[in-house]
């Protein structure tokens, strides 16, 4: 029986697709990387798309392709963008978002049960007209799953710097195993699917946590002067608003290019406080006090808020590319990070954003504009990332998230921990099916990736006639050449 | 054109927003159906790693350019504009899917979508409105409601008759309005029929046009010359209520939930003046969908014609919705809504009073 045969039994032939089209859509995400690098990474094409309509589904897939020796790649909605839903070993693309039921709404308890594949709008549509809310979402919720949310580690966005990070809001999952058993974890052992990227388990109902709907107000201030401004958000930071986020003076340059007409301030600072009438009111006075900028008036920070899911993409076009690599710091060497960024920086065409995070940290997400069109310019851009990195690195901090891309940044962010990562990994995957070249595992030998970025500095134009040139290679001998200097391919 | 084809799909975010209204892709379940699939396709088209192949061409024809992917893009994307610059480029090249050109040849060859001689077109109208007359208002009845859906246009007549508000109709010799042609990119042809209604517009003097297709509202607003005003039933209607000439009183108990279609809600405007009608009508309990107006869910009407199986699945997603909400009665404003859901609704066999508005209201008119 062929795989095709073998998972439309499973799943019956309308949830299962090997389109030639479906394939391709299903071989990118959000990074706009070249498909020269992503070949050169060994990459191999999809098989088939399977879209399960149940745990049973999910646990029945993932027992076969265990069985089979299969690798399995879970895709949320592809609104990551560092490369985790890439089935770069091929095999099977196991698409969640058919998992997209409302089990079970518990007013009373304050609790919903979902399908992991729900999209957050639809969820806070849902609680919405009702009376509650979720605590935490991320700023991708027009698209994003609630599984890709978990998955990805669901430390930054908003609420959670009122409520802790996504972890702090899951009562119980539904888990199915590298051998097809399913599970339910308690509060404390979902935190191992938190942030686990797709290699630990297929997450598929969540029970969160919700909250009866409290009254908000948006506040947006301007700072002339950056440690005013810096200071105003370690302010910020120490009372846990609901939400708070900052855009530097290029990010406002671009928006205001784009039909906006804010102040060009250094630094443009946005609070949401959520709670009664009464808890609003001290804390915004707490906050004002605090202020050494510019306060505005509350209908551009009501704007800034609805536009809140736009905003960042709306600039989109004056790329039309974006690079960018997330870093998350501890919230009190937030001056010198920026200053370092934007020296690091000068020479480009960037914005930098800002996001509160939990414990005690800040996102920070320098957007830097290129043209994937032109190579040499976008490798340049590209080598950037490390650089960002490193200055995360130097002040305690690190890159959000790993992925496909952050693979050769394993030693640095784990060191002597990457072995008990792996063995955790080994534990729960001993085959290693489940988004296998991901998160633990250093697809690309350190030595090479740590020297390709380099060059993409220095000699753009070289990396991309040396990417052409192993293009031309097949992928075999590619993945082969990859094995030999030591990467770790299944 | 194809530099705007390429600027969108080079700014698109691949971000997906546009997947959570779309229609086709809420059915289908697989990124291929949905505006980011396919923005993504048209990218390694201009890569030159992809070419318009029947199935990428297909894949096109396949959104129902509903354009409510438009309403959530972050990156100003309209995704249903590009469609069709897609598909007039790709009638240009003579890639057409077949399954379109029954529907071509009819409209272009008899005037209509359904192949009928043009001899019937004006069957169902009273003695009276046989032979159009110079009028300040003509009625433009439009094929789905000449041929298919008559007791929508009868009921129309029917009111204005009765509310004795002058109007003319063309009867036979009206032609399609251009819309179905005009969908799958055969603009030329759609033209020349704009031309043939023009002329007989002019020829009987009218200033405004009277549409109760949603279709016939968005080409003659969109792609007409504006010479002459136009106006959907329901906004008469609505017009002539506040006026004082139209009033209902018989009672209807019921829960009815007013259907948004794309042309006549999101390409038109036009949200408030159907829900007025209903409202008026005593008893109406007046129910919404949970994504309503600019957000409301295409029933994937426009598919109908060309992917019949997949119209009719999307519709019934729609009526399930209806029924979940406890409504009694789908009002739509365009009948190829209002068919597409029957047959949506047939599909998955549930009981649904489907009806068009102007259907509704002859029983419940107040007599002189
Ligand atoms: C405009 C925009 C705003 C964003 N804002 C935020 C933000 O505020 N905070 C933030 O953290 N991120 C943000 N992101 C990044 C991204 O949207 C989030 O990480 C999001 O939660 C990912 O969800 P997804 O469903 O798209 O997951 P995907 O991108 O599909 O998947 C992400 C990873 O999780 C795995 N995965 C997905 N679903 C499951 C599952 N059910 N079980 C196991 N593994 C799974 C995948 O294999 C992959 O490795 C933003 C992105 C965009 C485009
Ligand atoms: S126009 Fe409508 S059918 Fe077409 S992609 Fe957008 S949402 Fe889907
Ligand atoms: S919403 Fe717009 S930018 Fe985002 S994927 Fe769809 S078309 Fe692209």
């Amino acid at each position: 029986m062929s795989l095709y045969e073998a998972l439309c039994q499973i799943v019956g032939e309308d949830s299962i697709s090997r389109d030639e089209l479906d394939l391709l859509c299903y071989s990118h995400d959000l990074a706009p990387l070249p498909q020269e690098l992503l070949k050169s990474f060994g990459m191999l094409n999809p098989e088939v798309v399977v879209r399960p309509r149940s745990t049973e589904e999910v646990s029945r897939v993932v027992e076969y392709a265990n069985r089979e020796n299969l690798p399995i790649t879970p895709w949320g909605a592809a609104t990551w963008s560092l490369g985790g839903v890439l089935p770069i070993e091929g095999g099977i693309v196991l698409d969640l978002s058919g998992l997209n039921e409302i089990y079970e709404f518990s007013p009373g308890n304050e609790y919903v049960r979902v399908g992991a594949g729900l999209v957050w709008k639809r969820l806070m549509d849902f609680l919405g007209t009702r009376g509650f809310e979720v605590g935490v979402h991320p700023t991708s919720a027009p698209s994003a799953t609630v599984g890709g949310f978990i998955a990805t580690g669901g430390g930054s966005g908003v609420g959670v710097t009122q409520y802790g990070s996504l972890g702090d809001q899951l009562l119980s999952l539904k888990v199915v195993l590298a051998d097809g058993r399913i599970i339910d974890t308690d509060p404390w052992d979902s935190w191992f699917f938190v942030g686990s990227e797709g290699t630990l388990g297929i997450i598929c109902e969540v029970v969160l946590k919700i909250y009866p709907k409290g009254e908000m107000k948006h506040l947006m201030y301007g700072f002339d002067a950056l440690d005013h401004g810096v200071g105003f958000l370690q302010f910020l930071n120490g009372i846990r608003p609901h939400f708070y986020s900052f855009l530097d003076e290029e990010f406002i340059r671009f928006l205001n290019q784009k039909e906006k007409d804010l102040p060009g301030k250094e630094l443009t600072v946005a609070v949401t406080l959520s709670g009664t009438p009464e808890e609003i009111a001290v804390y915004e006075k707490k906050i004002d006090e605090a202020c050494q900028g510019e306060k505005y008036l509350e209908p551009l920070a009501v704007e800034e808020w609805e536009e809140r899911f736009k905003i960042v993409l709306s600039l989109k076009s004056l790329g039309p590319t974006f690079f960018s690599q997330e870093i998350r710091i501890p919230i009190r060497f937030l001056g010198k990070v920026l200053v370092e960024l934007k020296e690091l920086l000068k020479n480009e065409r960037y914005l930098i954003e800002g996001v509160g995070g939990d414990f005690g940290s800040i996102h920070i997400l320098p957007l830097i504009m290129t043209d994937e069109r032109k190579k040499s310019e976008f490798f340049r851009t590209f080598s950037l990332a490390s650089s960002i990195a490193e200055i995360g690195y130097k002040y305690h901090g690190s890159i959000y998230g790993i992925g496909l891309y952050n693979t050769s940044h394993l030693p640095r962010i784990h060191g002597h921990s990457l072995n008990v990562m792996r063995d955790i990994k080994h534990a729960f995957d001993p085959k290693r099916i489940l988004n296998p070249s991901k998160t633990t595992q250093m697809r690309i030998p350190a030595f090479l990736f740590n020297a390709v970025p380099r060059m993409m500095g220095s000699a753009p134009g070289l990396v991309s006639t040396f990417l052409k040139a192993v293009n031309l290679l097949p992928g075999r001998l590619i993945r082969a050449g990859l094995r030999l200097m030591g990467g770790k391919l299944r | 054109m194809r530099e705007h084809l390429v600027e969108d799909a080079y700014t698109c975010a691949s971000c997906g927003f546009c997947r959570f209204g779309c229609p086709v892709y809420r059915e289908i379940g697989f990124e291929g159906a949905s505006a980011r699939g396919r923005m993504y396709l048209l990218k390694r088209v201009f890569e030159g790693k992809l070419g318009y192949t029947e199935r990428v061409v297909d894949s096109f024809y396949m959104c129902a350019q509903c354009q409510n992917c438009k309403q959530l893009c972050p990156t100003g994307i309209d995704f249903g504009e590009d469609v069709a610059i897609l598909k007039e480029m790709f009638v240009r090249e003579g890639k057409l899917p077949s399954y379109l050109f029954p529907l071509r040849d009819n409209v272009i060859e008899k005037g209509n979508p359904f192949g009928k001689d043009a001899e019937e077109r004006g069957e169902w109208l009273p003695g009276k409105y046989q032979t159009p007359e110079p009028s300040e208002y003509l009625y433009f009845a439009g094929c789905s409601a000449s041929y298919a859906s008559t007791r929508i246009a009868k009921s129309i007549v029917k009111i204005l008759d009765q509310i004795e508000f002058d109007f003319t109709v063309l009867g036979k010799e009206e032609s399609c309005c251009g819309s179905p042609l005009e969908r799958m990119g055969e603009i030329t042809k759609a033209g020349e029929l704009m031309e043939k209604n023009m002329e007989k517009f002019k020829e009987l003097g009218v200033e405004t046009v009277i549409v109760s297709c949603a279709g016939c509202l968005k080409t003659f607003t969109h792609s007409y010359p504006k010479d002459f005003k136009v106006l959907h039933v329901t906004q008469l209607f609505d017009q002539l209520m506040r006026e004082g000439r139209l009033e209902f009183q018989k009672e209807l108990d019921k829960k009815v939930v007013y259907f948004d279609g794309c042309d006549i809600g999101r390409h038109c405007g036009i949200y408030e003046e159907p829900r007025n009608i209903l409202r008026s009508i005593p008893g109406v309990k007046l129910i919404e969908y949970e994504y309503s107006r600019e957000d409301a869910l295409c029933c994937g009407g426009p598919l109908a014609s060309s992917q019949p199986d997949l119209a009719h699945k999307i519709a019934s997603s729609r009526v399930r919705e209806a029924k979940e909400l406890g409504a009694e009665i789908i009002a739509t404003a365009c009948p190829t809504c209002m068919v597409n859901l029957k047959e949506g609704a047939k599909l998955i066999q549930i009981e649904m009073e489907i009806q068009d508005i102007p259907m509704l209201l002859p029983k419940f008119l107040k007599k002189g």
